[in-house]
């Protein structure tokens, strides 16, 4: 390595000795890049030659240091940089050390000598963060070691994705002490699966963690009650052995499928961490046929581990009352579960007459009886001292409160936010069949200092809310059943502080323009917009003049989202007459005639950053593609087109869709459009700053193909497998 | 108050005040070690430019009453480098890309590490934010990656996509 720090260090500009030493992985960036224009071989001089022998790190530079002027050498010495990739190696890393590492990301694909740059040198002492990947950590093994020790960096955010159980050693989190001692923030997404031992061995090996994140991360235990409980001990004394105490820790971020490790891992918390302020978990009501990651089946033991994690959940608020600021669950329900409507009420009804207070919740009252949001609020946070929290954050994801416990279980919620005196972001759970009144006591439970609420509707609403909607900076709301509009947003109210508008549509509530545009109105300074309809019943109909008042009247907008978009047609995203639209595809000249542009382009959203739309109709063609999806500021796009068609098409079409195109659901989706791969290519071309898309038109060939197909009457043939994205023209081939 | 003559590669001579170019570690360790009393000494920088050479003093006599950087803080770790670029240093740093990376070359070589922080940052701007494409226009790279290469960067790139 060495050997190549001099050739390298006289073949290219002269630096001081600091840069030096950045410079010794330099041996792999520098021969590959084909781009270097010059090189300033035999030009080295005895200025920087001494510069450099000068290894101990003392500065003694031998100086030619002259009296009078001479200019003879001027001449002879290295020629300006002019191009960047004339820069010393040490010098690129300098700059690349000032990006996030995901701001590298995209300089990969500069060229080779920038790829390589990157791979390299990731780990720069100046970075504060890390991220490790299995490819990276595959890729970097020796290296990874080599540069820790070599630079002894301070990393304070380490996030590993995707690195198998396997794989830890290679990151170097358990063998290099000093790494692993620095880190204060700890990230684990998509990992594992891990056995608690060696997970336990990676949190020891960080004494000085603040904030750990498990999201994604399946554990694994052969599962055996007892031997939890006895192992849970052995952890215990491992890490009082060890010595550590976590003095630092105050975060949690636990979403992990299966109650069993929730638990542990809070228990563990409560066991050492002294100052927590931030706790996130995932909990599951158990169900029967529900498969955990543990291994175990039984519900019993499901409950009991269920309650078991309530309790400490108690204990540990109470515990840190004082610090802790957020408290985020993440309340699953079984989806079947919630289709059994009647089913829930009427085993909720038995529910309320054992827990008639809250101690008989002790009793064997089953989890999957009721929702886990009931029993959430009625054996968690009925239990909590209130008074002694000051929480700023506090959202239930997921989970609803239903059946006839609603008026107890919201008591219990709006008395908790209620005593939040500085409460700024809190999202509620769906509460289903509530009255308007018990709907409007939560609303108005909400402290003032709210910046950010989600509020669930579910069937009618108070007629009037006196809650003041007007300090809200983030709005989400759900609606379920048959909502009012109102309830939502009060009449004739324009609400410029709201910058992010949410409405997730779960409801038979048929959203139409005249909505839309009530929505658009109230907020009119928006940079969020999200309209989303997944639920069963998909009854948002957004429209052209939906898309067009939406380019008119919200020209902030940098994030949008649709879904139910498939009235739209070339005209709500050019503004060019429908006719035009169609004589431009027929003729294949795409410039309008003058005069037909009558309404909004799209593209005048030009602060736009992320576009998702979604079930885009058939009507949507290669014109909207060129004219109206054109954004400077576009950073992510998803655009997917659900055409309706009919029966007999569908089954033909799908079983060409499912061969060849993508992996479609086995029933909903055929993919047709008039969106051509043509088209695509020049939204790539249109929107510079793309970094990430997600296109799912198809080949208009294989609507053509269909149609052919289907005049055939022989959906059979069809099965050979023909991508039309490849071949112009498969129809041809098949006839 | 002591001045050096600083030479350019140019052949240019500037006299400059002691107290101004300490921030070169450079050449603080060589009035050092020389010990350079007369004023009439010249340290040739064959290395920078007449104009680059007036951009460096030109920042140094800007900073030459900035508190010397605290790196050595025990208690907090380099947390974040990134801190905010003055005014007066973000107009300074307004010119073409070649005086730029003569600048930073010449802040590397004169060891000057707050211009030549302040050099790869402005660079590293540059480059946020844009895409690859973006990249290469601007500098001039040729895009020598093979299609499978680069089919293979944006996999590996995927993470950096997810939330």
């Amino acid at each position: 390595m060495a050997d190549a720090d001099l050739t390298l260090e006289t073949t290219t500009t002269p630096m001081p000795l600091r840069a030096c030493q950045d410079s010794s992985e330099d041996q792999t960036g520098e021969p590959s890049s084909g781009t270097r224009s010059r090189s300033n071989k035999g030009k080295p001089t005895s200025l920087h030659k001494s510069l450099h022998d000068d290894d101990d790190g003392s500065r003694h530079p031998q100086f030619p240091c002259k009296k009078g002027s001479s200019s003879t050498e001027a001449k002879d010495f290295l020629e300006p940089v002019e191009h960047i990739d004339d820069m010393p190696a040490s010098l690129f890393q300098k700059i690349l050390s000032h990006l996030r590492v995901w701001e590298q990301s995209p300089c990969r694909l500069v060229s080779k000598r920038w790829n390589d740059q990157i791979l390299n040198h990731t780990p720069y002492p100046q970075q504060s963060s890390i991220l490790l990947n299995h490819e990276r950590v595959a890729a970097t093994h020796d290296s990874l070691a080599e540069i820790l020790d070599e630079f002894d960096p301070i990393f304070q955010t380490v996030r590993l994705i995707r690195i198998q159980q396997h794989q830890i050693g290679a990151t170097c989190l358990l063998s290099s002490s000093s790494f692993a001692e620095n880190i204060a923030h700890l990230d684990l997404f998509h990992c594992g699966p891990f056995t608690w031992s060696v997970f336990l061995d990676l949190l020891i090996s960080c004494p000085h963690l603040e904030e750990l994140r498990v999201r994604k991360c399946p554990f694994k235990w052969p599962y055996d009650a007892e031997e939890w409980k006895n192992k849970y001990i052995e952890w215990l004394g491992r890490i009082s052995k060890c010595g550590n105490r976590f003095p630092d820790f105050k975060a949690l971020e636990f979403r992990v499928k299966d109650p069993h490790d929730v638990l542990y891992m809070v228990k563990l918390v409560s066991a050492y961490s002294t100052r927590l302020q931030r706790i996130s978990f995932t909990c599951k009501t158990p169900v029967q046929g529900l498969k955990l990651n543990s291994g175990v089946e039984d519900l019993d033991e499901m409950y009991e581990t269920v309650y078991e994690l309530y309790d400490v959940l108690v204990e540990i608020v109470n515990k840190f009352a004082g610090n802790l600021e957020r408290f985020h669950s993440y309340l699953i329900d079984p989806l079947h579960h919630r289709t059994t409507t009647t089913a829930t009420t009427a085993a909720a009804e038995t529910t309320t007459t054992t827990t008639a207070n809250s101690v008989g919740f002790r009793s064997r009252v089953k989890l999957g009886e009721t929702t886990i949001m009931n029993q959430f609020c009625s054996s968690v946070l009925a239990r909590l001292e209130w008074s002694s929290l000051n929480l700023n954050s506090f959202c239930l994801y997921g989970g609803e409160i239903s059946g006839s416990n609603i008026p107890k279980q919201t008591d219990i919620l709006r008395n908790f936010i209620k005593s939040q005196a500085n409460l700024e972001k809190v999202i509620l759970p769906l509460i289903k069949y509530a009255t308007p009144k018990e709907f409007e006591d939560l609303l108005l439970s909400i402290p003032k200092t709210v910046k950010c609420i989600r509020v669930p509707i579910f069937g009618r609403m108070p007629d009037c809310l006196s809650f003041e909607f007007h300090r809200l900076r983030e709005y989400y709301v759900e609606a379920h059943g048959t909502p009012d509009l109102q309830a939502i947003i009060p009449l004739e109210t324009i609400l410029p502080n709201v910058k992010t508008f949410s409405f997730y549509n779960r409801s038979d509530w048929i959203l139409h323009t005249v909505k839309i545009m009530t929505i658009i109105n109230s907020f009119p300074c928006l940079t969020e917009l999200l309209i989303r309809d997944d639920g069963p019943h998909k009854c948002t109909r957004i429209a052209d003049s939906d898309v067009q008042n939406i380019c008119r009247y919200l020209p902030n907008l940098k994030k949008l989202h649709l879904t139910n978009a498939n009235c739209v047609t070339d005209f709500g995203f050019t503004g060019i007459f429908e006719k035009e639209c169609k004589l431009m595809n027929e003729t294949e000249t795409y410039t309008p005639s003058p005069g037909t542009k009558i309404g909004y382009s799209f593209s005048a959203l030009q602060n736009l950053e992320y576009l998702f739309l979604s079930d885009l109709g058939f009507r949507v063609t290669n014109v909207a593609m060129i004219y109206g999806f054109v954004f400077q500021n576009l950073r992510f796009m998803t655009l997917e087109g659900y055409p309706k068609v009919n029966d007999t098409w569908k089954s033909v079409a799908h079983q060409y869709a499912c061969m060849k195109y993508m992996e479609v659901d086995k029933e909903d989706v055929v993919f047709v459009s008039q969106v051509t791969p043509w088209g695509v290519e020049h939204l790539r071309d249109g929107n510079s700053k793309l970094k990430r898309w997600n296109i799912n038109f198809h080949d208009p060939h294989i609507s053509q193909v269909v149609e052919r197909l289907h005049s055939f009457s022989n959906p059979q043939r069809s099965s050979k497998p023909n991508d039309a994205r490849d071949n112009e023209q498969p129809s041809n081939s098949k006839a | 108050m002591p001045f050096v003559n600083l030479e350019s590669s140019d052949g240019d001579l500037v006299k400059v005040d002691v107290d101004v170019i300490k921030c070169s570690v450079t050449i603080n360790a060589l009035i050092e070690h020389l010990g350079l009393e007369d004023d009439n000494e010249v340290v040739p920088l064959q290395n920078v430019g007449t104009e680059t050479l007036h951009k460096v003093l030109a920042w140094a006599k800007h900073h030459k009453d900035d508190l010397p950087s605290v790196d050595d803080d025990e208690d907090d770790p380099p947390r974040e480098r990134r801190t905010d670029i003055t005014t007066w240093d973000a107009n300074f740093i307004k010119m073409e890309q070649i005086q730029l990376f003569d600048l930073i070359l010449a802040a590397n070589y004169l060891d000057i590490s707050g211009l030549l922080d302040l050099g790869c940052k402005i660079v590293a701007d540059m480059i946020k934010g844009k895409t690859a494409d973006e990249i290469r226009t601007m500098f001039n790279i040729v895009n020598d990656l093979t299609p499978q290469e680069q089919e293979q960067i944006r996999k590996e790139n995927e993470w950096c996509e997810e939330k």
